[in-house]
């Protein structure tokens, strides 16, 4: 009888005991918020050549904010492919993915090899050969690193961009301006257009091929559009009273801007082809900066309609306009992210004017910035990084943020005097 | 001071008016011989009583005045000597008269200063007695004030002591307060720090208990595998036998039945042991369990670095298999967030978390349950 009861308990107990390992789960709630470690090994043979592959996708990945590159100085050995790897010593240092390669001279252009692992995974993730031509370096350490920021985050990289700004240099009357293009980390920057007079607004075409801007050349403010390839240019608009803040819709056949030839700051809608005007907005106040959705049903602009600058939506197919921004005084010079979810604007809180985020389901308002003199957000193509204008002293300088304010940092620029930053969409 | 003032008030006067009613009399009585030429005071005042009586009388007197002035003088004088006399007598009588009344008034006089004296005597007597009774009733009264002022200040002095005996009071019990409260909490810090040091017999102990569960098992194992080899050598021995039975071919059904039955109730007793330390260690193992899965929870959780982009309620689920000592055989999502990177990322968690070895301090048979389970990557809270 005794050893049946025992028979019997043992036995229940090996069944209630399976029975919860075959269900047995684990929940896994709490996580770092930490940056990615990676680390980037310098390209075999890279030594020989004119610039530093390795180093450009390190720093690239690194002012993402979405990974902490390891330096170089911790590294215990360097794998030229992934079959060098010692997974050990990477994953003894917790770093989650390496990136190594190979470079080397072919003909009159370069050829670099990299593949991405997953260390923990031991896995390779990616690999593939580039090959560039002279002068062509950076911009191959660029692709590189979008194609490895994209495999880890899912996100396409915006690393080959680029961005356009206006300089102002000299005093007094002597100031002589100059629209420039470089590359979004701020190098291999070039002059589009150098004028004694104020240029504004710069602004990408969808292709990148354009840029549209005001330049005051003609003693008068005026909208022009250039191609970049060409130089080419056409003078848009050259209304009596403003003309300003022109904005490309995203099939690139029309302009949104600034017009006050009818008196009030207004936005009108041109047809760039037709050359025809169309007024979107009517109020006593001052509507400006108009911004388009991404899928170009709306258009986001600056009012002072309540009294200080607010932004607002108008629907084109309704024409029906709606507050958006309702956190302090001063909300104005609105961006779309790209996925249309968000919003990014200069605002003014006791911090003085910074650039913030707005989710446009809850109305949340984040400043993400942590300068004080915050101009002209422009966010990159992939909704990642923010790039405005700001001050460092008595100087202008780009600085930019990521869209979540985790990472931030100065763009070295050529020039002094920087302002009016703008992104480009991605460059194909 | 007041009643100082008021006595001198009245003295001196009183004083001066007696001086005075004395001088008067002093000078009036000087001044009556002077007026008066004559030498001898007493036929002056024989006369005067005369004359104040009745004509009668006064003139039996003046008869018998002049009878023996006639008789005197008849012997020695004229008849003009006597109306000389007469005419003298005369005068004398008129300067009595005189005298008579300026004394009488005189006497009035002095009488009515006398009374005037002894109302005066009266008056001041009876302001020198209301004086007095003035004095003492402020006298009274200012002792009385005195008293009254004293009383206050003994009271005042008295309320003093009490609010500084109160105040005294108040500290000593603030300091009690103070020294209580710090003692209670030496006392909450020394119970913490029992508590602490229990914690870690307690902790200790555990551990003991563990180290020491560990080795009875070793001990029941290790008796376990003798009694196998024990029944083993059984066997061997009775096959030995019945192939020696077998030869012999002699009383081999009995005797092969008898050692059938022993190895039946030999193998019975066995097996018994060995359910019973089963279920013992299926007990302890639901223990150890709970302890490997809050490490196993622990070790991912730090591992596990959160991509920046992760979508609101991004959940995925990984299967984990695990080797003998712990080893990762596999990790593979299950199911999955719908974000790759977000997949990965719980993947690389589980892989940089591993091996997770402490499964080999879990009892024999239950490491094999724990070799396989699942883990459920859902961002609530992000470090």
């Amino acid at each position: 009888m005794k050893l049946l009861i025992t028979t019997w308990l043992a036995a229940l107990l090996l069944m209630v005991g399976s029975q919860a390992q075959a269900n047995l789960t684990i929940e896994i709630t709490r996580g770092s918020d930490r940056a990615t470690p990676i680390a980037v090994v310098p390209f075999a043979g890279g030594e020989a050549l004119p610039e530093d592959v390795a180093q450009v996708i390190h720093d690239n990945l690194a002012r993402s904010g979405y990974f902490d590159p390891l330096p170089r100085g911790a590294m215990m050995d360097r794998p030229a492919e992934s079959g060098e790897v010692r997974y050990g010593n990477w994953k003894a240092l917790d770093v989650r993915y390496l990136v190594v390669g190979r470079a080397s001279q072919e003909g009159n252009g370069y050829r670099l090899q990299f593949e991405l692992i997953d260390v923990s995974g031991e896995r390779r993730m990616i690999g593939e050969t580039v090959t560039s031509g002279q002068g062509e370096l950076r911009a191959a350490g660029h692709y590189i690193s979008d194609e490895i920021f994209e495999a880890i985050t899912g996100i396409r990289g915006a690393f080959a961009t680029r961005i356009a700004y206006v300089t102002a240099q000299g005093v007094g009357d002597n100031i002589q301006y100059a629209l420039y293009v470089a590359d979004a980390d701020g190098r291999n920057s070039q002059q589009v257009l150098s004028s004694s007079q104020p240029i504004l607004s710069p602004a990408w075409s969808p292709d990148g091929s354009k840029l549209a801007y005001v330049s005051f050349e003609t003693e008068r403010p005026a909208i022009y559009i250039q191609n970049l390839a060409t130089g080419q240019r056409v003078r848009a608009t050259s209304f009596e009273g403003l003309n300003g803040a022109p904005a490309w819709s995203p099939d690139g056949r029309r302009l949104a801007m600034t017009l006050s030839k009818d008196g009030q700051p207004e936005i009108y809608i041109m047809d760039i082809g037709a050359r025809t005007f169309e007024r979107v907005t009517n109020s006593s106040s001052i509507d400006t900066e108009p911004d388009w959705s991404p899928d170009g049903r709306s258009l986001l602009f600056t009012s002072d309609r309540s009294g200080g600058p607010q932004l607002y939506r108008l629907q084109l197919g309704s024409g029906e306009v709606e507050r958006l921004t309702f956190t302090g005084n001063y909300n104005a010079r609105g961006r779309f992210a790209p996925d249309g979810e968000s919003i990014f604007l200069i605002h003014r809180g006791g911090n003085g004017f910074q650039v913030a985020r707005q989710e446009l389901d809850s109305n949340r308002l984040v400043v993400l910035s942590e300068s004080r003199q915050d101009e002209s957000p422009s966010v990159a193509p992939n909704g990642t990084m923010v790039i405005f204008a700001t001050q460092q002293g008595n100087n202008g300088v780009l600085g930019a943020v990521s869209a979540d304010g985790r990472a931030s940092f100065r763009l070295p620029a050529a020039q002094s005097d920087v302002r009016e930053p703008a992104w480009s969409p991605f460059l194909d | 001071m007041a009643s100082h003032d008021q006595r001198v008030g009245y003295g001196l006067p009183t004083l001066l008016a007696l001086l005075l009613h004395l001088g008067v009399l002093v000078v009036s009585v000087i001044s009556l011989p002077a007026s008066v030429p004559e030498p001898t005071s007493s036929s002056i005042v024989q006369a005067t009583l005369v004359s104040t009586e009745t004509t009668t009388d006064r003139a039996q007197r003046t008869e018998e005045t002049r009878a023996r002035a006639e008789a005197r003088q008849a012997e020695e004088e004229s008849q003009a000597e006597e109306q000389a006399t007469a005419e003298a007598e005369r005068q004398r009588q008129q300067e009595a008269e005189r005298q008579s009344l300026k004394e009488a008034r005189l006497e009035a006089e002095a009488e009515a200063a006398r009374r005037a004296q002894e109302a005066e005597q009266q008056a001041s007597l009876r302001e020198q007695q209301e004086a007095e009774r003035r004095r003492q009733e402020q006298e009274a009264e200012a002792q009385q004030r005195q008293e009254e002022e004293a009383r206050r200040q003994q009271e005042a002095e008295a309320q003093q002591r009490q609010a500084e005996e109160a105040r005294r009071q108040q500290e000593a019990e603030a300091q009690q307060r103070q020294a209580e409260e710090a003692r209670r909490q030496q006392e909450a810090e020394a119970q913490q720090r029992q508590a602490e040091e229990a914690r870690r017999q307690q902790e200790a102990e555990a551990q003991q208990r563990q180290a020491e569960e560990a080795r009875r098992q070793q001990e029941a194992e290790a008796q376990q595998r003798q009694a196998e080899e024990a029944r083993r050598q059984q066997e061997a021995e009775a096959q030995q036998r019945q192939a020696e039975e077998a030869r012999r071919q002699q009383e081999a059904e009995a005797q092969q039945r008898q050692a059938e039955e022993a190895r039946l109730a030999a193998e019975e007793a066995e097996q018994a042991i060995r359910e019973e330390a089963a279920a013992a260690e299926a007990r302890q193992g639901q223990e150890a369990a709970n302890a490997f899965i809050n490490l196993v929870k622990r070790a991912v959780e730090q591992a596990w670095v959160i991509a920046p982009n992760v979508s609101q309620g991004a959940t995925a689920r990984v299967a984990v298999r695990l080797g003998p000592s712990g080893e990762l055989f596999s990790a593979d999502i299950s199911q999955s967030s719908g974000d790759s990177a977000f997949d990965r990322s719980a993947l690389q968690a589980v892989e940089a978390a591993a091996p997770f070895a402490e499964l080999r301090q879990l009892p024999a048979p239950v490491q094999r349950d724990y070799r396989q389970f699942n883990l459920l990557f859902r961002p609530g809270e992000v470090r």
